[in-house]
């Protein structure tokens, strides 16, 4: 029997079916718990994150407009979106420097539902977009997209006035930004 | 604000990662410069998608029946024993609630031998993803409303609900409900068919209609 597409579990999802609901969960917990434990670290706080990321899905899932991005993304807008608020609360711990030095961004998913996300999203333009960033702007733009990190964080980790921290995480994105633009509009 | 002071804040609003005072003002400018909005929505997508670049971790054993429980649902564990009826109504609430994922739409769910219960969903949702209020009508003697407000800031404000019958001035009060940590529900019986509801709106404590809902289904 073929999958469920993701909007169609997500409605089931959203209907309190068991079924559906446990397909969904075993769809995304990946990808979810994965994001929170890079963000805050801790793999308790990043269960509990990732648990309300699920709530919060089957509480608000009439709000999901897949105009706006895939299933998987706005899982994953959700859990940043905990879990940068937890961060708040507990006064941001430093980021593991063997977390960041083991975060492979540049290797895609093998196979499954993950690997479909990747390639529907884009995602291989947007490493290559990446690994034309110079080092630190990159270093920048990843602990603020990843880690959630702010840019005051990030000049206090760096060693770097906040203004530069502020100019490598817009320069990043912005190059980001065109570098995927150009490549959209290449024959 | 100006738009080159947010314009040197817009990556860092796409990433959320800014917050408190300096997020309000900008949110503020937001709201009366689309060219600003159009920036950040942009940078947003960029930021969005960098997410999933994220490693894939699978959570502890017994992840997913926590989250079950926090559902309410019990996980199946019953094998061999046909669930027909459930799956067909599931099925059915599936594509009906896919419909009503736009905006606000209605839907029949019916069982086998069952007479159909009407189901009428509106929705209010900030674009910046601030708050969502919803409101679900269904069933008749009684007809059921339900009212649920999701605020991102984590709020604990009381709210109070009234219900806009189609063709009358006079809203009935159909009660209040408090927030915790920003997550609010509140189910009543209505008086009336769920089809003559014509819209629902919440009030703040001072009285002012924070959030409306109508349900254009009809």
């Amino acid at each position: 029997m073929p999958a469920a597409s993701d909007d169609t579990l997500l409605a089931s999802f959203a209907l309190g079916d068991p079924d559906a609901a446990a397909a969904f969960i075993r769809r995304y917990q990946g990808r979810v718990y994965g994001l929170a434990r890079t963000m805050v670290g801790d793999p308790d706080l990043a269960e509990d994150i990732a648990q309300e990321a699920f709530l919060r899905a089957w509480r608000n899932a009439q709000a999901y407009d897949s105009r706006r991005g895939s299933v998987h993304t706005w899982m994953l807008v959700i859990t940043r979106s905990l879990a940068i608020d937890a961060m708040r609360l507990r006064r941001a711990q430093p980021v593991d420097p063997e977390t960041f030095a083991n975060l492979d961004w540049r290797t895609p998913a093998a196979t499954g539902p993950e690997a479909a996300a990747e390639t529907s999203a884009g995602v291989r333009e947007l490493r290559v977009a990446l690994e034309g960033l110079p080092a630190e702007q990159r270093q920048a733009l990843l602990l603020a997209a990843l880690c959630g990190r702010t840019a005051v964080e990030i000049s206090e980790m760096e060693s770097i006035p906040l203004g530069t921290a502020k100019t490598r995480i817009r320069t990043g994105m912005q190059k980001v930004r065109a570098a995927m633009a150009r490549r959209r509009t290449e024959p | 604000m100006t738009c080159a002071e947010l314009e040197a804040l817009a990556a860092e609003l796409a990433l959320g990662t800014v917050s408190g005072a300096e997020r309000a003002v900008a949110l503020d400018h937001l709201a009366g410069c689309p060219a600003c909005r159009e920036l950040v929505s942009d940078l947003a997508e960029v930021a969005d998608r960098m997410l999933l670049l994220a490693p894939v971790t699978e959570p502890p054993p017994g992840f997913e029946s926590k989250v079950l429980a926090g559902m309410g649902v019990a996980p199946v564990r019953e094998l061999g024993r046909p669930a027909r009826r459930r799956r067909v109504l599931a099925g059915v609430a599936a594509v009906a609630l896919v419909a009503a994922m736009s905006a606000a739409g209605a839907a029949w769910l019916a069982g086998e031998g069952e007479r159909p219960v009407e189901i009428r969903t509106a929705l209010a949702a900030d674009n910046e993803g601030r708050w969502r209020c919803r409101a679900v009508v269904y069933g008749d003697k009684p007809t059921w409303l339900v009212v649920s407000l999701d605020r991102m800031d984590g709020s604990n404000n009381s709210y109070s609900v009234e219900a806009v019958h189609a063709g009358s001035e006079v809203p009935i009060k159909v009660g209040t409900f408090t927030l915790q940590q920003g997550h609010g529900t509140l189910a009543r019986p209505l008086d009336l068919p769920a089809g003559h509801l014509e819209s629902v709106r919440v009030l703040d404590a001072g009285g002012r209609v924070r959030y409306q809902m109508t349900f254009d289904d009809q």
